[in-house]
């Protein structure tokens, strides 16, 4: 998979320093399996992180914190970590990746229980919790309404392509969009084009018969 | 000297093998030897916890929780694939995660391990991610203007999104990202595996 738009370094070391919302870091992590440039830097911003950890000034721990950890270290990793300690536990996490996008681009889409939202544009909510993410699958040709963001907008192309005022994405492509971009993408003719979206605001419409659609597009409920 | 500098030490003091000593603790559990990573680890994630907005104690009960499983899990940490201080300060950063959702303060999960991972390239290769200059990174760290030292500062310190940042600094998302794009552009010729 050749990738021509990447998410931006901004965001990288966003992903980094566990700053980035769920839903952008659900997104990134798709890009990243695929995308060895992006690996290598988001490897970069760990070690400027770690390098920046070691500049700080050290702070002074307690006497006893050291006598307790070491009074730990004969302990069962396998110990129930609820009985360990009643403030942190050590979590199973889940895959960060939901199962629908493990292995997306290989997975059929067809079987998704779209939602039909406009003319040509059909969505299906990935369930993330607090935050939105979206499935958009838009018809071949079809005119996205033009947009800008209040906040961030991450999409990632997974089948199809579309262009708009940036350029011409395909699939693993990311579009990172902030307050300052308004675009209006437009669904290349040959296929239906799916794509990934994740936003932290409510897209900001320029006519008004798409601000009808926001509500249904990228509601917040 | 801008507002990130001050706050960093001056110089860094000689750099320990720290990969060599994780060795010989996964090889042998040696506690003298995890003595004295304990020694120059805690005070620094101590005071990184604490920058993200732990409380005292708890920082501690997570630099405890981290350094525990430094101790468990060293036979898993692989010199060739990075240095001993990022496979550190990731098991901090992973904890903190941890604990914010637990509380339900903050759902920001970090990148999943076999993303952090080096690609199967040639070991030469390989190598070149635990290369840094240390004395090149301060002096660029140093001379950083003053905004890009500050939205680094308050993304790596203090765990701010780029929106929150936004919001205290009073700029645009779009300067938020740009800045931070111009300061890692720097940056990272200082680090290992740059291109």
């Amino acid at each position: 998979m050749k990738m021509q738009y990447h998410p931006d370094d901004a965001t990288l070391l966003g992903f980094a320093n566990a700053t980035l919302e769920r839903n952008f870091a659900v997104l990134v992590a798709c890009h990243l399996r695929h995308c060895p440039r992006c690996r290598q830097r988001l490897r970069q911003a760990e070690q400027l992180g770690a390098e920046l950890m070691q500049r700080l000034q050290p702070a002074e721990v307690s006497a006893d914190c050291k006598q307790a950890l070491f009074d730990r270290l004969d302990e069962s990793t396998k110990l129930d970590p609820a009985e360990r300690s009643a403030t942190v536990t050590a979590q199973q996490h889940e895959p960060l990746i939901p199962a629908l996008l493990q292995h997306w681009p290989e997975q059929d889409f067809d079987t998704v229980p779209w939602k039909r939202i406009a003319p040509g544009i059909q969505q299906h909510k990935i369930d993330l919790g607090s935050s939105n993410l979206s499935l958009l699958r838009i018809a071949p040709g079809t005119c996205m309404p033009s947009h800008g963001h209040e906040g961030s907008e991450l999409t990632m192309i997974l089948r199809g392509s579309y262009s708009d005022e940036i350029g011409r994405f395909q699939p693993g492509d990311v579009a990172d969009l902030d307050d300052e971009i308004e675009h209006q993408p437009i669904a290349d003719r040959d296929e239906p084009c799916i794509c990934l979206v994740a936003t932290d605001a409510p897209l900001r419409f320029n006519s008004w018969v798409p601000r009808l659609m926001q509500g249904l597009v990228f509601s917040f409920d | 000297m801008n507002e990130i500098s001050s706050k960093l030490m001056d110089g860094i003091e000689t750099q320990q093998d720290w990969s060599k000593v994780l060795d010989r603790i996964a090889a042998e559990r040696d506690r003298q030897q995890f003595s004295a990573l304990y020694d120059h680890f805690a005070p620094l994630l101590k005071s990184y916890l604490i920058s993200r907005g732990a409380g005292a104690a708890i920082a501690e009960e997570l630099l405890q929780e981290t350094l525990l499983q430094v101790w468990h899990r060293a036979h898993q940490f692989n010199a060739q694939r990075g240095n001993a201080a990022t496979w550190i300060y990731r098991v901090a950063r992973n904890k903190y995660y941890d604990y914010l959702r637990h509380q339900r303060l903050a759902d920001r999960p970090p990148p999943e391990p076999e993303l952090s991972e080096p690609d199967s390239a040639p070991k030469a290769e390989r190598e070149l991610e635990s290369e840094l200059d240390g004395q090149l990174l301060n002096n660029t760290l140093q001379q950083l203007p003053s905004r890009q030292a500050q939205v680094l500062y308050m993304s790596y310190y203090q765990g701010k999104s780029h929106a929150e940042i936004a919001q205290s600094m009073e700029i645009p998302l779009g300067s938020v990202k740009s800045t931070l794009r111009l300061a890692f552009e720097k940056l990272r010729s200082c680090l290992g595996g740059a291109r």
